[in-house]
């Protein structure tokens, strides 16, 4: 038997609209009994019908220029702040990269000394220099197209100011650190020979 | 007439070319939207409702180059205003969350057949605000999926994706929204809707 209580369901099923033809015709019966139901489910569309005709004043002429405008200054003050971000972040890591180098240097100095020094013998062979070039564009070559167009633009659009930056204080930090290490060890291998 | 299909694949176009920088295209999309959104947000938050729709014309811009331009256009703006007017009630410190609240008068009332127009209803300036008022003590969570459903004819299936909610819920909260509606406008609707 079908209660009020279950024409409360039917009710909100007709006010989706997705009540069956069965429920619909049982409903209307109902309503046509029980005057509660039928006050209730007036009062809901009643209700209803007064939020849709909610008067709502159309926006201001200038609005559509006026968001474009702010939208778009929005973007560039975005993308500066993000630019300033990225680069101050990027030379951070920079400066903290090259202290750990720096450190790392010191620390094991006469070591990397000898390393440097036999790595300048074999490259000295232009053969050998040319070989590993080759490969280390080849590598590059595979990578980039594993990476695929849209990786590398995004990488490139996106991070191209952190990586940017990182890149040229580090080398500035580190060629600074080998040439003078390289000048030294030449120097003392001249005095050697001397 | 526009099918849908083709509006879609215009709206991507749109897109993008406003996210490339092309002005002329995003001020098509606000032209597109305008209506929606500021009635939105009157309905959402009551007075600000032009300023709140241009910042989330705003918000939607800046946050284009994570859009799927494949996608419709709506879902996600009407993501962005639903959580910008949570914002805004949050701010103004109006509560958001749901209340249990009954009238039950009891009164024996006698039933037109027909119901009244409601567009005539609304010149009554009472009645304006009466509707206002209705809609800014009925809770945010429940105001918003109503408004989707019934003034913007969003289905269930779009509403659930928006406010990332199972469809089960949503239902759930535009039924309770309806009813709180009902129940706060029980007066008037009895008396100038000539339903007593």
């Amino acid at each position: 038997m079908t209660g009020c209580k279950d024409f409360q369901i039917i009710m909100q099923t007709m006010l989706d609209g997705t009540a069956a033809e069965k429920e619909r015709a049982d409903f209307e019966g109902h309503m046509t009994l029980c005057r509660d139901c039928a006050m209730e489910f007036k009062a809901l569309q009643l209700s209803l019908d007064l939020l849709v005709a909610m008067p709502v004043s159309e926006p201001s002429p200038g609005f559509t220029s006026d968001t474009v405008k702010l939208a778009f200054k929005a973007k560039k003050d975005l993308m500066r702040r993000q630019r300033i971000l990225s680069w101050g972040l990027s030379g951070l890591a920079a400066i903290i990269s090259a202290l750990i180098i720096a450190g790392w240097h010191m620390v094991f100095q006469p070591a990397i000394r000898m390393a440097l020094l036999s790595i300048l013998k074999i490259l000295s062979e232009w053969k050998v220099l040319s070989t590993l070039l080759v490969k280390v564009l080849f590598s590059l070559v595979k990578v980039l197209a594993v990476l695929g167009d849209a990786t590398f633009k995004a990488v490139w659009e996106g991070y191209s100011p952190i990586c940017l930056g990182y890149m040229i204080v580090l080398i500035i930090v580190i060629s600074f650190i080998l040439i003078t290490d390289v000048r030294s060890s030449v120097f003392s291998l001249k005095g050697g020979k001397a | 007439m526009i099918q849908p299909q083709e509006l879609l694949s215009d709206q991507s176009r749109l897109i993008r070319l406003a996210r490339s920088g092309n002005e002329d295209a995003f001020g098509k999309i606000v032209n597109i939207y305008r209506n929606k959104l500021t009635g939105y947000c009157h309905r959402m938050i009551g007075a600000g409702s032009e300023d709140s729709a241009q910042e989330i014309f705003i918000k939607f811009y800046l946050a284009l180059d994570r859009f799927d331009a494949s996608k419709p256009v709506a879902p996600f703006l009407f993501r962005i205003a639903h959580n910008h007017c949570l914002d805004i009630l949050k701010k103004k410190n109006i509560h958001t969350m749901p209340f249990e609240k009954d009238t039950d008068d009891g009164q024996e009332i006698q039933i037109k057949d027909e119901r009244p127009n409601a567009e005539e209803l609304m010149q009554k300036a009472e009645l304006q605000n009466a509707v206002k008022d209705a809609m800014a003590s009925i809770p945010a969570l429940y105001r918003s999926p109503l408004i989707m459903w019934h003034v913007e004819g969003i289905p269930y299936e779009e509403i659930s994706e928006i406010l990332e909610l199972p469809i089960g819920t949503v239902k759930a909260q535009i039924h309770r929204g309806r009813k709180m509606l009902q129940q706060k406008l029980m007066d008037f609707v009895l008396i100038d809707g000539g339903l007593e």
